[in-house]
């Protein structure tokens, strides 16, 4: 069995995107992903590998753009506050369909906010944030090891598709310590880049941009895009189901507080109430189907979030009004307790069946 | 099994590092384990702590509102926390800094910091800490745990990990 290593998962990130043979990464400090930094810092030069510390987050996702553009692998992170300062690079990889991977330590907003755990990023992570009709991949770990391994698959996901992927999570998994499973397989192999900036020796040369000014070419990328997101909707949505088969309440949460929400789930089943739990391992695209599918029999849904109900809306779009939808959730870095949640779960099993 | 574990004291006092170090040792046997920092503004001399959770089953939050153990480094951090355990919480507290009586029945009272001073530096309390409670409590064999301090302080000054095997010992012993 492979050796068990404790880690905090800023760490687990950092030392998954080394394993996934990420050749340069770039960030700008902000509490709470430093250990991510000071991970690279130290580990990227003894793999003879790239580590600058930017000017701004804004000049840190540039540099990504230019390293993969020449066919490089490129890894930025940052907090919520700076996260919105690098979403016109976000828009610009998207629209040069160039990969790239982006992690978003959240912590709490409006404005710089506070340092604590927050998942108020969420709109902005899936439903744009820059400019422009894009989307990225959004993957939500809810445990360092997920951390580690959803940090290879990022990289994975960005070759396949060309197109930036976000790992959203927060400073409480940030921050964690837990046991993990460090990769030991190889890089994830993907198509070859005939389309890199690298020199064109020996074949023509190659154009990354995202200006298209000739009538209807820009049409021609957008409905391109929608195309490639159609094939990412249809291939590469992931979820975890837990007891959903006979629930009378379906929880949907992610990240920090899918485990608080997987807590109050383990408490309300030896209570002897039917719960279950959606958690969405990818945000972008979303497990609509999935919990369509888990909410056939409910009484009810109960979204948990740490924001004031943005997955929320994704939640009621999946269902469609059949089941009614309930929220529980904190704001500013707040964090839900598990006895709150179960005290929700006991209100809605107690709702007269539908017909 | 379940345990969840409160260590806290003042930023300098090395509550960060037993945690760490706790949590640590019990890879190897312990099949879920969080450790949790207070993370922020915190400075040497600011109160600090940390929580760490041992069970044999999925931990659902790093957090706990209650705790089977809580370890006091000073008197702030006894203040703060005294509420959050149960009547059979085990709380070991460092008699050299908390002043105040904590009446209860399970209680473990450490001279920790004179101690640590007796044995030439104030700042080895925390492995007296340490010590005290594994004894109390052997989450993790005493034995593992002094190997596994020597490997994880490894390329340390000789002298000094040997002076904090010495008051993990102190610890271990009273």
């Amino acid at each position: 069995m492979a050796k068990r290593v404790l880690m905090n998962g800023n760490d687990a990130i950092g030392e998954g995107a080394i394993r996934a043979g990420c050749d340069a990464y770039y960030g700008y400090p902000i509490t709470p992903q430093n250990e991510l930094t000071a991970y690279m810092a130290t580990h990227m030069p003894e793999h003879r590998r790239i580590f600058i510390q930017a000017e701004s987050e804004i000049a840190a996702i540039n540099m990504v753009f230019g390293t993969v553009a020449a066919g490089k692998r490129a890894m930025t992170s940052s907090s919520s506050p700076g996260i919105s300062l690098k979403q016109e690079g976000i828009s610009f990889l998207a629209g040069a369909e160039l990969p790239g991977v982006i992690v978003n330590v959240q912590r709490g907003g409006p404005g710089l906010g506070n340092i604590a755990p927050s998942q108020a990023d969420y709109f902005q992570a899936t439903k744009g944030g820059g400019h422009g009709d894009y989307h990225q991949i959004v993957l939500a770990p809810n445990s360092v090891q997920e951390m580690h391994d959803l940090t290879i698959k990022a990289f994975g996901l960005a070759e396949k598709y060309r197109n930036p992927v976000m790992i959203l999570t927060d400073g409480r998994l940030g921050q964690m310590m837990e046991p993990l499973t460090l990769y030991t397989g190889r890089p994830p192999v993907m198509p070859p880049k005939d389309w890199a900036v690298n020199g064109a020796r020996n074949r023509s040369p190659n154009f990354i941009r995202s200006l298209y000014l000739v009538e209807g070419e820009l049409e021609a990328l957008n409905i391109k895009l929608q195309k490639k997101y159609a094939r990412i909707r249809k291939d590469e949505i992931l979820w975890e189901d837990r007891l959903t088969r006979d629930c009378d309440v379906l929880l949907v949460a992610y990240g920090t507080s899918a485990r608080i929400a997987k807590g109050a789930l383990t408490v309300a089943r030896e209570a002897g109430i039917r719960a279950g739990l959606i958690r969405p391992i990818t945000l972008w695209p979303f497990p609509h189907t999935a919990i369509a599918k888990a909410a056939e029999r409910a009484k009810g849904i109960l979204v948990v979030e740490m924001s004031s109900g943005q997955m929320l809306e994704d939640v009621k779009m999946s269902v469609n009004g059949q089941v009614p939808v309930f929220f529980e959730g904190r704001m500013g870095g707040g964090v839900p307790l598990t006895s709150t949640i179960l005290k929700r779960i006991k209100t809605i099993a107690r709702i007269k069946k539908r017909r | 099994m379940l345990e969840r574990i409160l260590i806290t004291g003042s930023g300098g006092q090395g509550v960060i590092l037993i945690g760490k170090i706790l949590a640590t040792l019990a890879v190897k046997s312990i099949p879920h384990i969080t450790f949790f920092p207070s993370y922020g503004a915190e400075v040497r001399g600011g109160t600090s702590a940390c929580q760490v959770i041992l069970s044999s089953k999925e931990i659902a939050s790093p957090l706990s509102e209650v705790f089977d153990t809580i370890v006091c480094m000073n008197q702030e951090g006894a203040d703060q926390f005294c509420r959050q355990m149960t009547k059979q919480s085990l709380v070991i507290v460092n008699t050299s800094l908390c002043k105040k009586p904590i009446v209860r029945s399970n209680i473990l009272q450490m001279d920790a910091t004179r101690l640590a001073d007796g044995l030439g530096d104030t700042r080895v309390a925390n492995f007296i800490m340490l010590g005290a409670y594994l004894a109390a409590k052997p989450v993790v064999s005493p034995l593992q745990a002094e190997k596994g301090i020597r490997e994880l302080l490894a390329g340390k000054n000789m002298s000094l990990i040997d002076l904090n095997i010495k008051a993990f010992r102190t610890g271990l012993k009273s």
